[in-house]
């Protein structure tokens, strides 16, 4: 390798590590806890700004690392052989969206006080959330299973040589994420909330909000992206059946990711609506 | 003993008091039951958010819920969870007792105010003709399985 090259692929790494690291390790920047509070219409406080900034850099973390782990799997020569970039962003998608899942388990929880207190007020997710968004990753789900039996029977019918194998592989990995984003959105849910100081309620419930948009958008996108893995292993015969199957995946690659980001990065409660009810007093 | 909590209502449990956890929880939701602050139909929280909430274990607000539900003060239904029920009756002797009590204490304030006897009859007799507040409901069915 040429010096020159050597320099600037020496200084990228050097770059990329420095970036990683400080994704890592550094600050939390005002303008992402701004941020936070926009979408959330959340007021920031002194006793509830510590809990914003500390969800921010432990999801942050590990959505890097995720991020990172889905670039490092993204470079192993792709199986089945096809379209390299297609399965490449989907393998970065989906590194990322690890790191999101991780990033919620590992989210610290309210602490308990001597006296234990808690509201009776039960929590659904309407309270956090769209309904629409809530329903999105199930309906991801069926729309997963309605493509695999739909893919069965063209295959069956002599309609479509399809990769059976693979077809299936993607199927259940489909299904596999759609029911680990449920659990794990249940599990959002039911973290614990002892009753505290209003603002620091607030602050709660605003973490609950955006933890079940990231993971409702996130979660629906890669069961879909899924999906369409499962659609490259169709090859229809009968006329016209190449197209249509393509016209599908065109539209999911621009349609999916918009779904996800709107759903994941939507505002709540929604303009118009007042701010999310305090839940619990001192 | 309940925390009054934005429209609805809240528990404590000390886990260094001789009463048991669950007992604690049951007493105080009849507590609330019978002062309107659950109105009938209410729901419960699903004993697993109650449970993680309060930092105990799921079998305590389980047996909580199932003394409650015994003791007729709340139903559990399939995918409609736990709700407070329609009030029981008391036993006659019971009955005579609050009234009375309750009626003392009027008695009593109507005296301190230096309200006339009539104006406080009338006063009551007005509160009784008045509709009681219906319970706050919660659509849809919740995220947990109900308990």
């Amino acid at each position: 390798m040429a010096t020159p090259a050597l320099i600037c692929f020496t200084l990228f790494v050097a770059l990329v590590v420095a970036l990683v690291l400080l994704a890592l390790r550094g600050p939390v920047s005002q303008q992402r806890v701004e941020r936070f509070a926009r979408r959330q219409r959340l007021t920031i406080t002194a006793t509830n700004r510590e809990q914003v900034v500390r969800y921010l850099a432990t999801t942050r973390r590990w959505r890097v690392l995720g991020l990172l782990a889905g670039v490092a799997a993204s470079q192993i020569p792709p199986v089945p052989p096809g379209s390299i970039t297609h399965l490449d962003a989907v393998t970065i998608f989906a590194g990322w969206f690890l790191g999101a899942l991780v990033a919620e388990i590992r989210v610290e929880h309210l602490a308990h006080g001597r006296i234990r207190m808690a509201s009776l007020r039960p929590r659904r997710p309407e309270r956090y959330v769209r309904r629409f968004a809530w329903a999105l990753v199930p309906a991801s789900a069926v729309v997963v299973l309605i493509t695999g039996a739909a893919t069965a029977g063209a295959d069956l019918a002599g309609w479509a040589a399809t990769d059976r194998g693979w077809a299936t592989v993607w199927l259940v990995a489909a299904i596999a994420v759609a029911v680990a984003v449920r659990l794990i959105q249940r599990a959002v849910l039911r973290r614990a909330q002892p009753v505290a100081a209003p603002d620091v309620i607030e602050a709660d419930d605003a973490i609950r909000s955006r933890s079940l948009h990231v993971l409702s958008g996130g979660g629906a996108a890669l069961v879909l992206f899924l999906t369409l893995r499962v659609l490259d292993n169709v090859h229809p015969i009968a006329p016209g059946g190449q197209l249509a199957v393509a016209v599908v995946q065109w539209v999911g690659v621009v349609a999916i990711p918009l779904l996800g980001w709107i759903v994941a990065t939507s505002l709540w409660p929604p303009p118009g609506y007042p701010a999310m009810a305090t839940v619990g007093t001192a | 003993m309940s925390a009054a909590v934005d429209g609805g209502a809240g528990v404590r449990v000390d886990p260094n008091s001789p009463t048991p956890p669950y007992e604690q929880i049951r007493a105080q939701i009849v507590d609330m039951i019978e002062a309107g602050t659950l109105p009938v139909g209410t729901q419960l929280p699903t004993i697993r958010q109650l449970a993680t909430d309060l930092g105990l274990a799921a079998n305590t607000v389980a047996r909580a819920y199932r003394e409650l539900e015994a003791g007729g003060w709340v139903v559990s239904r399939v995918r409609h969870g736990t709700t407070v029920a329609v009030g029981r009756p008391l036993p006659e002797a019971d009955v005579r007792r609050r009234l009375h009590e309750a009626a003392h204490t009027y008695a009593a304030l109507t005296r301190r105010l230096g309200v006339e006897p009539d104006e406080a009859v009338e006063a009551v007799r007005s509160a009784l003709s008045e509709k009681p507040a219906p319970p706050e409901k919660e659509d849809g069915p919740g995220p947990d399985r109900p308990v």
